[in-house]
């Protein structure tokens, strides 16, 4: 007999496969085709012409871009999760070590305080760090002397992590946004990215019981923060 | 390409390997190669046992085996792909022809080539 | 002699663009190796056994290797795979999976089934052709197929 959730979560799983399989072969081939005309006819066309060939690419690969941020966040709120306890200091320093070299390089300081253990979803909690440290690091690039800081307090029913900035910030009176699926803030060709990282942290953290928040000044920075129960099994 | 694969020196270290006896006592089982490049000119034991007991043991069934080797001769070709090798190799003299065919293989094998988990 | 018998790579291909961006990928690597396009299993298996329209092709010439997609009308890729492998004379054909999929049941059958190798078609048009001339460039080349 099956429970309406199991039936929900085969459906979902199946959309996703569907979004996976029958989306992105029309859009490689929008991107194949783009290309093969860039690279064997742009000479029979002019500058303008060029140019509406090279936005076709690119929103082509805006799609494809979507669809890879679609079915990650689709797939963080499948995948079962296995409840360990987690090394928040350790976790952090190997995000912060593994960051591939950004382009352009950036020479932001990470200070990390010690972080107190939670129990949680190793690979998931992960993908908390990878997108909030990236996040912070992408908005503070900027900066003369970008930083980011990352601390936690221990409160009696729950562990606070932050993470903080000196970029450009935001307006708070936009805040609830800033968790919404391929929401940006910071939009043009300063920021890039589908918008949808926030998005899945906010997912994760409430699969752990948890809640997450911004707080931020607009041209000072910003401070993501996230709150996980304890005594949680 | 970071990590680079160990090197066995032979059948007998390489069955270690999947073991995780002898030498590598310890090993954790589940980290799996992506690829395991096979030699048949190679010190005990015998030619093809090492590949055919790749390809029975469930712990490395499932890791691609690409034979590299001297050996041209169509009945060593034939019984490899018998045991489960994914692809064979005959090794070129020359370093240039060598190292190109080591290219080709790397790219085939560890950027375009998935392998189950 | 007909037009199939010098054939090195079979592509096995539902979708009409993928097979014409395959093709153009293996030319631009100057791969000129006659490719045949089927356009499901069941064209695929005629074409291998020599039956049905393929009847006057020679059975002694097979492909170097066969790039295969799994998602197909009439016979699905999976079962192109069981077929291949349960004949003698088109057991040791090498395969490589070429598909949209990435699910990991999908990988893990195909190899279970005996296929060589496994390749995700990348979204992206230099990632596609540069996967397309890594294939073409091991299994033309440098890999020995059994007698």
């Amino acid at each position: 007999m099956t429970t309406e959730f199991e039936v929900l979560t085969a459906e979902l799983e199946s959309f996703s496969y569907s979004v996976s399989h029958d989306l992105r072969a029309p859009v490689r081939a929008v991107i194949g085709f783009s290309r093969a005309l860039e690279d064997d006819y742009a000479v029979c066309l002019d500058d303008e012409g060029r140019r509406l060939l090279t936005v076709v690419v690119s929103e082509a690969q805006r799609i494809s871009e979507l669809i890879d941020g679609l079915l990650a966040f689709s797939r963080v709120g499948r995948q079962p999760m296995e409840h360990v306890l987690v090394e928040m200091t350790v976790l952090a320093c190997e995000v912060v070590n593994e960051r591939a070299s950004p382009d352009p390089p950036s020479d932001v300081v990470i200070e990390i305080d010690d972080l107190p253990s939670v129990s949680g979803d190793h690979v998931l909690l992960r993908m908390v760090w990878e997108h909030l440290i990236s996040n912070a690091t992408k908005f503070s690039r900027l900066e003369t002397l970008p930083r980011v800081r990352i601390w936690a307090s221990q409160e009696p029913t729950r562990i606070v992590y932050n993470v903080q900035d000196n970029g450009v910030g935001f307006e708070m009176a936009y805040s609830d946004k800033l968790f919404g699926i391929f929401q940006k803030l910071h939009g043009g060709d300063n920021f890039s990215g589908t918008g949808i990282g926030l998005a899945i942290v906010k997912r994760i953290v409430h699969r752990h019981g948890g809640t997450v928040w911004a707080d931020a000044k607009l041209g000072e920075g910003a401070t993501l923060s996230f709150a996980l129960p304890i005594g949680r099994e | 390409m970071r990590d680079f694969d160990g090197w066995a020196k032979d059948g007998a270290e390489a069955l270690d390997f999947i073991a995780c006896t002898g030498t590598f006592e310890g090993r954790d089982p589940r980290e799996r190669p992506r690829l395991i490049i096979l030699d048949l000119e190679m010190p005990r034991p015998a030619r093809f046992s090492v590949l055919q007991k790749l390809k029975e043991d469930k712990r490395t069934q499932s890791v691609p085996v690409v034979v590299m080797t001297a050996s041209d001769r169509g009945g060593d070709v034939d019984e490899c792909y018998r045991l489960g090798a994914n692809a064979y190799v005959i090794k070129p003299i020359g370093f240039t022809e060598l190292a190109e065919v080591i290219a080709r293989v790397s790219r085939f094998w560890l950027l375009a080539n998935q392998v189950p988990q | 002699m007909t037009d199939y018998d010098d054939v090195e790579i079979l592509l096995v291909e539902d979708n009409r663009q993928d097979a014409e961006m395959t093709t153009r990928a293996l030319k631009k690597c100057k791969i000129v190796n006659k490719v045949y396009w089927a356009k499901d299993g069941v064209e695929a298996l005629n074409f291998i056994r020599c039956t049905e329209e393929f009847e006057n092709r020679n059975k002694n010439c097979t492909p170097k290797v066969i790039l295969l997609d799994l998602k197909m009308p009439r016979l699905d890729g999976l079962d192109v795979i069981r077929a291949l492998k349960a004949e003698e004379s088109t057991r040791k054909i090498p395969i490589v999976v070429m598909t949209s999929s990435n699910q990991e049941r999908d990988v893990t059958e195909s190899y279970r089934l005996g296929v060589n190798g496994y390749v995700t078609k990348p979204v992206q048009s230099t990632a596609f052709v540069e996967a397309v001339a890594n294939i073409g460039m091991f299994w033309l080349f440098v890999n020995s197929t059994p007698v």
